[in-house]
């Protein structure tokens, strides 16, 4: 415990855990419990078990011969002849359904685990709010978008390079996923949080190993005034790295649900420039 | 001695603050002033020559005719010099407009280096903004100078344009094989991604804590407030691990900076080490299934 | 050194205070929207079980749909093109009746009778024959070709073309179609006129490519991405005569000069680097401006012919053959043949006109991984191999070795 969470813990106990119902208010070691913590470990032991096992003793191939190789193994999606059925066949990704289950529970059970802890220690949802675009995002890709498409052998398989093989497939299954608009803005804001982060915290660094010298808040905003004639300020900076990190994953979520569903070929769509009417009063057709 | 000078010069220069109102309650608001100094000027002017040199090129692209200048945008493209003029000055039409416009790019971005460290430097803060800036700088240097540099081709670096710089991406990847099976390209997409999960943690958590004040961090490293303490517990009870308010800026340069410098050394070995990284993940047993495409 | 003289600038955000609490709360409906979207899920999941088994999806038209290919025959494709399917003339079928009555036999038939075998000897046959792919496949009556008087004269210079065509359709089906790599089970299509002119006598000359109005750049096909510009044409060799074609194009001097060597392999576009590959990104520009035409020629993505992991490989990572990218390099080798061995050679009607565009796959697929105007061949239709053609190829280009599944 630290030295000041005694004092937390108490003031968290008049507080209704309304999230959680009210069930399990308690702590183990660092952890809060809660119903939606208990929720959130039954699950996810199941889901990491099975996986686990899954990857690395059974094989692919029913040979008998386990790969014992997390990083190659895989659960893969059902067939596409499954369509859409919630089958029972092991060989035919029942696995993978139970995995994609239990892993979406054990998500909205952590997203909710983490409002009841918000709750308890009176501060903002924003925490949550920002997992909950997480969560949307396996929810498009893992279950919305293979709902769209009619068939479940449109999740990603689930394992560490076998995902990589699938985004890879993916982005040239659509021509080429550069080409993507959303695709584009996702990345950009993918990077531009990278970028936004190094500023942040070589800003902060930077000034808190002079505070003994006097450097203040108003150090940093001299700064970024001199850098590039604008400094955000200190909760503006929050507010932006929060809004960039969050658009990123609901705009990647945007770039893979039109996929296949509205347009087939990203670099077709953009034909409609070539021939946008406006370009028609210059000579061009 | 040179702060002062400096201060002087900001008092003279105050006049020049605008204010941004609609930025109210989200952020500050004022805008400028700005410095200029001799390297931010060097810059500017080389930024100048860079942006005059593409447009010259794209213009001759299009017959300088504007409206096919807005119309192909997209798709104009500086290509490199073609692979038979390997490191030589090529003409401009075939590769010196892209030589010229890289060689000027490349001088902004240290000018604007070390804009940044002088800045840092006279404003009484510790040179990190410019240290991380050249994590960034190192990636910009291993695709646009040294690969090529190192496989004796300007051709193998990225062409200027919209659409140039995507097709690179798209083209060096499926060249080498697969860059998803080049290990630093994974641990460099590991900490991008990670940078913008920790990103989306920390801007959530002090925006959750705004009430207590958990944004003046500065302060905040010194002497922990509640809002501090709040936010360090929702962690330590969320997921049994918390970072300080010192910790957490740790972390995000940490990670920030290995995405660039991961990066760069993937795109280093990429050819002269490793010419199929498609063929190391089959040497290094990690591609999966049957692997019956790494036969030959 | 601070400067905590300077006066706050105003509108700064400084203190947090209740008005920003309540935009806080404001936020938790951001919460609650997301929760219902993840909810949405799994109601549409439910929804599913109920009785969405047979549901096929919301996809993009193609006639690719991951669960196989479908064919669009011609006349379907010709009705959704909006493009009339010719029959002969009524004047020419009087024409043709006389000429039956006068010549129940067949007067200087040359080509048919050489690859169809002896049947065709019966003008009714070969009427017959005509009228089922010549008439809609080129668009036009008898009479463009035939002087109605004299069916076996040669004094219209068409006629000379259409012969010169036929020779070229036989050939080109003996040599590369009737060897494609396939799997079995899967049919063997046949070229016929409307292969390639799909009811248009006149249809692909360097005139229309060079004119890039949006009928033309319809009939070439139009590459996605944004079209090249000059700059692209002159310094990735991507040229036709000189001038950018109105879309990426798939014949360019590389592979023009590409050849198999004695084991019959060959390699027409270099994809992934090996220790000995040249440096330089050129090849690869030059290498994907080709796929893009593949993919919009026959409307597939790349996964249709490649493993996404691995370009180069022609097997899945479980060993599932890919017969589509053992197919597409047979057909580049036809397209080279076409380019290097025929249409240099095929004579031309209108002199005015320009020469023959090179051939790509738009040509024939339209965006359909089968071409709506190839045929399967009825009884007799089939063409043997003939050892001394009436136009020979200009090079002997040797057939690549197929790729096929290894045991």
């Amino acid at each position: 415990m630290l030295s000041f969470e005694a004092k937390y813990r108490q003031e968290a106990m008049a507080v209704p855990a309304r999230a959680s119902f009210g069930l399990l208010k308690i702590w183990i070691g660092r952890f809060y419990l809660g119903f939606w913590g208990v929720v959130a470990l039954v699950f996810g032991v199941l889901g990491s078990g099975v996986w686990f096992w899954q990857v690395l003793f059974v094989d692919p191939n029913r040979t008998n011969n386990p790969l014992l190789n997390f990083i190659r193994g895989q659960i893969a999606p059902p067939p596409p002849s499954v369509g859409l059925a919630i089958t029972f066949d092991p060989n035919k990704g029942f696995w993978w359904l139970f995995v994609v289950f239990c892993a979406t529970v054990t998500f909205f059970a952590w997203m909710m685990r983490q409002i009841d802890i918000s709750r308890l220690l009176k501060i903002g949802y924003q925490v949550p709010i920002a997992f909950g675009a997480v969560l949307s995002s396996w929810v498009t890709i893992q279950i919305v978008r293979p709902i769209l498409l009619g068939s479940w052998s449109e999740g990603f398989p689930l394992g560490v390079i076998a995902h990589l093989d699938w985004l890879s497939a993916f982005g040239y299954r659509y021509y080429n996923f550069f080409y993507n608009p959303f695709h584009a803005i996702g990345i950009t804001l993918l990077f531009g949080s990278a970028f936004v982060l190094s500023l942040h915290g070589a800003t902060i660094l930077s000034a808190a190993r002079k505070k003994s010298e006097g450097v203040t808040e108003a150090n940093v905003n001299r700064f970024y005034w001199d850098f590039f004639g604008y400094s955000i300020g200190e909760i503006g900076i929050h507010r932006l790295a929060f809004w960039a990190a969050v658009m990123c994953v609901l705009m990647s979520n945007l770039c893979f649900v039109l996929s296949g569903t509205v347009v087939q070929d990203w670099s077709a769509f953009w034909d409609f420039w070539n021939y946008a009417p406006w370009w028609r009063g210059f000579g061009y057709n | 001695m040179a702060t002062e000078v400096y201060r002087e010069s900001f008092e003279r220069r105050t006049k020049t603050v605008r204010y941004l109102r609609f930025l109210e309650g989200l952020a500050d608001t004022q805008v400028g002033p700005i410095y200029l100094g001799m390297w931010g000027a060097l810059a500017f002017f080389s930024y100048l020559l860079c942006v005059f040199i593409t447009a010259i090129g794209f213009g001759e692209q299009v017959g300088y005719n504007p409206i096919r200048f807005l119309r192909e945008l997209p798709v104009l493209t500086l290509y490199p010099p073609p692979p038979s003029a390997g490191l030589r000055m090529a003409p401009l039409q075939e590769g010196g407009y892209w030589q010229l416009a890289t060689l000027f790019l490349s001088l902004t971005l240290v000018f604007w280096t070390i804009r940044i460290w002088t800045r840092a430097v006279a404003n009484g803060l510790r040179p990190m903004v410019p240290i991380a800036f050249s994590a960034a700088l190192f990636l910009y240097a291993a695709i646009y100078i040294i690969h090529p540099i190192w496989v004796n081709s300007w051709n193998e670096a990225p062409p200027h344009g919209l659409r140039g710089i995507l097709l690179w991406t798209n083209h060096f990847s499926v060249k080498y094989g697969n860059f998803y099976y080049n290990p630093f390209h994974m641990v460099s997409i590991f900490a991008l991604l990670g940078s913008t999960v920790i990103l989306a943690m920390h801007g959530a958590t002090i925006l959750a804590t705004l009430s207590y004040g958990a944004h003046r961090e500065i302060d905040e490293i010194e002497d922990s407030d509640e809002g501090t303490h709040r936010a360090q517990l929702l962690w330590r009870w969320v997921m049994g691990f918390n970072a300080t308010a010192y910790s957490i800026h740790q972390w995000a340069l940490g990670f920030a900076t290995l995405v660039a410098v991961a990066g760069a050394i993937g795109v280093l070995l990429s050819g002269p080490a490793e010419p199929d990284w498609f063929q190391w993940g089959c040497r290094a047993d990690i591609v999966p299934g049957l692997q019956k495409a790494c036969e030959p | 050194m601070s400067f905590e003289n300077d006066p706050a600038p105003p509108g700064a955000v400084a203190v947090y205070d209740e008005r920003q609490r309540q935009i806080l709360r404001g936020e938790l409906v951001g919460l609650v929207a997301m929760t219902i979207l993840a909810l949405g899920g799994v109601i549409a999941l439910s929804m599913a079980l109920a009785d969405w088994r047979g549901f096929q999806g919301w996809r993009a038209e193609s006639t690719y749909n991951y669960a196989g290919v479908q064919q669009i025959d011609f006349v379907a494709y010709m009705n959704r093109q909006k493009q009339p399917i010719a029959q002969p003339s009524a004047e020419a079928l009087q024409a043709y009746n006389r000429w039956q009555q006068q010549n129940p036999q067949t007067v200087n038939v040359q080509v048919l009778n050489q690859y169809l075998g002896p049947q065709y000897n019966t003008t009714s046959k070969v009427f017959e024959y005509m009228s089922k792919y010549f008439t809609p496949g080129v668009g036009q009556s008898c009479e463009y070709c035939h002087n109605l008087e004299n069916f076996a004269a040669y004094d219209k210079p068409q006629k000379t073309v259409a012969k010169a065509m036929l020779i070229m359709q036989f050939e080109l089906q003996n040599k590369w179609i009737s060897s494609i790599p396939r799997p079995e089970g899967q049919p063997l299509y046949q070229l016929q006129c409307a292969t390639c002119h799909y009811g248009k006598a006149q249809f692909w000359n360097t005139d229309q490519k060079n004119n890039p109005t949006i009928e033309n750049l319809a009939m070439f096909g139009i590459a996605g991405g944004g079209n090249p510009t000059q700059y692209d044409m002159k310094h990735y060799g991507i040229t036709l005569n000189g001038k950018p074609p109105a879309s990426y194009e798939i014949v360019d001097d590389k592979l023009l000069a590409a050849r198999p060597d004695a084991q019959g392999n060959v390699n027409y576009f270099q994809v992934t680097a090996t220790k000995d590959t040249p440096p330089g990104l050129n090849d690869t520009y030059r290498n994907q401006a080709a796929m893009y035409h593949m993919n919009t020629a026959l409307a597939v993505g790349c996964d249709f012919c490649h493993y996404g992991g691995y370009f180069k490989s022609y097997v899945l990572e479980d060993g599932t053959f890919k017969w589509p990218k053992s197919q597409a390099r047979h057909m580049i080798g036809m397209v080279q043949d076409i380019a290097i061995n025929w249409f240099p050679q095929m004579p031309k009607a209108d002199p005015a006109r320009g020469d023959l565009a090179q051939p790509n796959c738009w040509m024939c697929h339209r965006g359909n991984v089968v071409p709506p105007g190839a045929f399967t061949p009825g009884e007799g239709e089939v063409p043997q191999k003939v050892s001394d053609p009436q136009i020979k190829p200009l090079v002997d280009l040797p057939v690549p070795a197929p790729k096929l599944p290894s045991q």
